[in-house]
């Protein structure tokens, strides 16, 4: 057994772009609608839960990833790109390292300096890796992106990296940009020894490295270069991905750069939805969405958006495995009972139809075991039989009702409990996948991972039982990775994963155990009578992506308004990823105050306090 | 030294730890003729599962001082009394500490490991217990465990280089969908998969049932076998890994699973520091307590000292 060598995990990769090369990236990427706006010369923000395809947008910028793409548009984009990448891409161990190794350093503005400099000099050592992938003579060969070659002599390198040396106040040994990676890996070893030294002695001196500004010596560092290249009107982007983690201070910092005039550098930064510097970044020198920079919102509140690009995933996918080729996906995936009426079009045969139509044959069963049901036929005017012939105004109020009737007939017995089976064929069916998939590439690889590889084995269409398998364990993984994320709540409510099945099953009780109505609530508002903790909890929700925002009115703009930071007033829906864990049916409809969820949840348990769990442990630990 | 011949060796001080499981005091009841002063760092858990009697047991040791850990000094307070064993100690001879971890949390252990790393430097001669604990029932759902961070600054290791990739070293339990979740929160892209087993082998397939989805995409290739009862063993194959490691990924330890495996991953990280991260993942106040009985199999690591670059020894 080799221990020393991890074999490469493949299946992990496809969950995380950013340890994969330049060329790995391109072979399989897929683009957005938002790729070809990110492209634009201006400061942008790409905002998006865990998973939304942000690094991959940033890392699809660079130059030797923009070399290797292979996809129709990829001439036009490589020809029309005007900036060369500078990418930087911290992660969750970083700035948890930097967080708990500073925090006992006592004096703030030392502590505030040791993370400043952390975050200067990863950047710093990313602009030198951009300069080297500029150097390389291939990409003289692709046409499109030659101009960004960088033909550097000795004694221009020299040149550089000792101005680049004086203005980050390096220690040069070796006049190349290799030597100038070297010291700069070498201030950041000493780095952490100046930690130490201030955790015990808080009066420790700290060098001068330390105390520049996070960004400024990097752009002027920038400048520096396009005067010693002779190329004064190059462009540079600096792209910070998942800027949410990187020290608070920083991202202050960074934001208010999005607000300079520098002719050489513009910025791109990644960042989670629910971020509280947008809301406390107020005054002259706070930039303005749309006037400073351009927000990218990588969510799909209303899943028919998210269609097309899952469209285009699935079709990579399918393509990449080598198996047969496919026209639509419902030929692998079949039709499904949340298409929005898409099989019922194409086949022409309306599925209110009785006595065959599906729909038709559900809602009578319901009509047989549900009063409410029955009741609310007979208010309305309905007779089942007669609904498919009805005009479009007068069935509107019924076909609004489908996706609850669908959902009480498949999970509700005739004595008004749960059916116990936990897997349901009810979300089968490829457009009701790509809408549990929410059109985030990560629960997406994780949903039709097996079932084209199925497909791609065996053809044919997959199974209800193999899509339904695979929905529990994309479901079983994404709880998994909610319950993982570190969250500080109130009382019994402290995590993302508990916030979560509040909502969700107060829906699920109230849309399926509740009298029957067409619209029962299915979507939240985030008032101002919840709690700061559940407020702050709900934040985290929306930026692991399982809480999504949503427009107050079907049609409303996406921009400025939903990046408002305020989550008061917000409306948010549960990701239909949750939607088979909670027997909820796949859309967004009437809103419902989460502060009534709370409330209901707490009068619940005074009047029946063995049913929900008690989780506090009553005494103190370590 | 295994735990018959380790129970009848004398200690200059034992390190007890007085919490609410049963088997709090199964190594130290033991151990008690043989310790010349006994610390019991205390949870405070009046009226919780074994914690009362615990408390009346461990009270009755030779030389005993309870530390409370409410006490926001407790740390300095246990590391006067190391240095009062320096006073009283044959100065000659190296200092034998007995720290029985079974009932200490992932970030005790760490700061106890540390004190006594602080204060007796290479006079150290530190042996670690672990008391195994009868099977139980895992939980059947995810808990969530909202606490996920370096167990301590100390030990949260160090970023030289970002392109490299971090790469998670994780120990096993038995808490369903804990390691993978723990996995996606850091995004981490390779890994590699520490399956305890011991006496009971319930416990092991509890932990691979726990893991299904994790192993299935990992790969059994990233699964390695250790022994809960053969702590030294297993110290060193996690050294061989972690230093294979250092050169290409940035090693993330996770030890989920038996705590001895948790010591084994945080004397290697004291001793490579600041390479090494040592990571927790805990449900805190949101998990139920459980009233571990002791099995009777005492795992023993003798550590030696904590010094940088000393090897572990038998």
């Amino acid at each position: 057994m080799n221990l020393s060598q991890p074999l490469q995990s493949r299946s992990f990769e496809a969950f995380n772009a950013r340890f994969l090369s330049a060329e790995e990236v391109s072979r399989t990427f897929i683009p957005p609608p938002h790729y070809f706006r990110l492209t634009e010369t201006n400061h942008s923000v790409l905002i998006g839960p865990r998973g939304s395809g942000k690094t991959t947008l940033l890392k699809m910028l660079q130059l030797r990833s923009l070399a290797a793409w292979n996809h129709p548009k990829a001439d036009e984009t490589r020809k029309n790109i005007a900036f060369h990448s500078i990418f930087l891409g911290t992660d969750v161990l970083w700035g948890s390292q930097l967080e708990s190794g500073s925090k006992s350093i006592s004096n703030e503005r030392k502590r505030s300096q040791i993370r400043r400099t952390s975050f200067r000099l990863h950047l710093s050592l990313s602009f030198i890796k951009s300069l080297t992938d500029a150097r390389d003579s291939n990409l003289l060969q692709e046409s499109g992106l030659s101009r960004f070659f960088i033909d550097l002599d000795e004694e221009s390198e020299t040149n550089l990296s000792r101005t680049l040396s004086e203005i980050w106040q390096v220690d040069l040994k070796v006049y190349s940009l290799a030597g100038l990676r070297a010291a700069i890996r070498t201030q950041l070893t000493r780095l952490h020894i100046v930690i130490d030294d201030l955790i015990w002695d808080e009066g420790a001196v700290v060098p001068d490295y330390v105390k520049l500004h996070p960004v400024s010596p990097v752009i002027s560092g920038i400048e520096a270069t396009n005067e010693i290249l002779g190329q004064e009107d190059r462009r540079w982007a600096v792209l910070c991905d998942e800027l949410e983690i990187a020290p608070e201070l920083i991202r202050k910092d960074l934001f208010e750069l999005l607000r300079s005039t520098s002719h050489s550098v513009i910025f791109k930064f990644s960042l989670f939805p629910h971020t509280s510097e947008l809301k406390d970044l107020k005054g002259p020198k706070s930039p303005n969405p749309g006037d400073d920079y351009q927000p990218l919102d990588l969510s799909y509140p209303y899943k028919e958006a998210a269609y097309p690009f899952c469209n285009d995933l699935f079709n990579g996918m399918v393509e990449q495995s080598s198996g047969p080729s496919v026209n639509s996906p419902e030929e692998v995936l079949g039709d499904g009972w949340f298409d929005g009426g898409r099989s019922s079009r194409r086949s022409k045969a309306s599925h209110l139809k009785a006595p065959n139509g599906q729909i038709y044959k559900r809602a009578v069963r319901l009509e047989r075991q549900d009063l409410g049901f029955r009741q609310w036929l007979k208010e309305r005017g309905f007779n089942l039989k007669d609904v498919d012939d009805l005009e479009d105004a007068v069935q509107a109020p019924f076909r609004k009702a489908i996706p609850f009737i669908l959902t009480r007939a498949e999970f509700v017995l005739p004595n008004g409990a749960y059916r116990s089976k936990k897997a349901s064929s009810l979300y089968s069916g490829a457009y009701s996948l790509f809408s549990i998939s929410e059109g985030n590439p990560r629960i997406f690889i994780n949903l039709m991972k097996p079932l084209i590889a199925e497909f791609s084995r065996v053809g044919g269409t997959i199974s209800v039982a193999k899509q339904t398998a695979s929905i529990d364990a994309t479901i079983h993984r994404y709880k998994a990775s909610l319950s993982a994320i570190p969250t500080e709540g109130r009382d019994d409510i402290q995590s993302i994963m508990q916030l979560v099945d509040i909502i969700g099953k107060f829906l699920q009780a109230d849309q399926l155990l509740e009298r029957f109505r067409a619209e029962p609530p299915s979507t939240i508002e985030v008032d101002n009578n919840v709690p700061q903790e559940i407020l702050e909890l709900a934040g985290r929700a929306v930026n692991a992506g399982v809480l999504i925002r949503m427009p107050e009115e079907r049609g409303a703009g996406i921009t400025g308004e939903i990046l408002s930071d305020d989550l008061i007033g917000t409306r948010v829906r549960l990701a239909y990823t949750l939607a088979p864990n909670y027997k909820l049916p796949l859309t967004a409809g009437r809103t419902i105050k989460l502060s009534t969820v709370l409330h209901t949840r707490i009068a619940a348990r005074i009047r029946k306090p063995e049913a929900l769990t008690q989780y506090r442990l009553p005494f103190k630990g370590d | 030294m295994n735990w018959f011949q380790t129970k009848s060796s004398h200690f200059d001080l034992l390190v007890a730890v007085c919490g609410y499981e049963n088997r709090a005091t199964h190594v130290p009841t033991q151990i008690r003729n043989h310790a010349n002063a006994t610390i019991v760092l205390d949870y405070e858990s009046t009226g919780i599962h074994s914690y009362d009697e615990n408390r009346r047991t461990l009270g009755a040791m030779h030389q005993v001082n309870f530390i409370q850990l409410s006490d926001a000094a407790y740390l300095s307070k246990f590391e006067k009394r190391l240095r009062s064993e320096i006073e009283i100690g044959d100065r000659d001879k190296k200092i034998k500490v007995l720290f029985d971890i079974s009932c200490a949390s992932r970030r005790l252990i760490s700061k106890v490991l540390l004190s006594l790393d602080r204060v007796f430097q290479h006079e150290l001669e530190l042996c670690c217990t672990y008391s195994v604990s009868e099977f139980y029932n895992p939980p059947e759902d995810e808990l969530p465990s909202h606490i996920s961070e370096p167990v301590i600054g100390e030990l949260s290791g160090w970023s030289n280089d970002l392109s490299q990739p971090p790469c998670a070293v994780i120990g096993l339990g038995f808490e369903p969908g804990r390691a993978i979740g723990c996995l996606d929160y850091l995004e981490i892209p390779e890994v590699k998969l520490l399956k305890p087993h011991g006496p009971d082998e319930r416990f092991e397939k509890a932990v691979v049932k726990a893991n299904e989805q994790l192993i299935q995409e990992a790969g059994e290739s990233c699964l390695h076998p250790y022994s809960v009862m053969d702590p030294v063993d297993t110290y060193l194959k996690l050294e061989s890994m972690v230093f294979g490691l250092l050169d290409e990924f940035r090693p993330v330890l996770i030890p989920l699973g038996p705590k001895i495996f948790a010591v084994a991953c945080i004397v290697l990280a004291i001793r490579n520091a600041p390479n090494i991260c040592v990571w927790r993942t805990s449900s805190g106040k949101l998990g139920i307590p459980h009233d571990t009985k002791a099995d009777g199999n005492v795992a023993v690591f003798w550590v030696g000292s904590l010094g940088r670059n000393r090897t572990a020894q038998n």
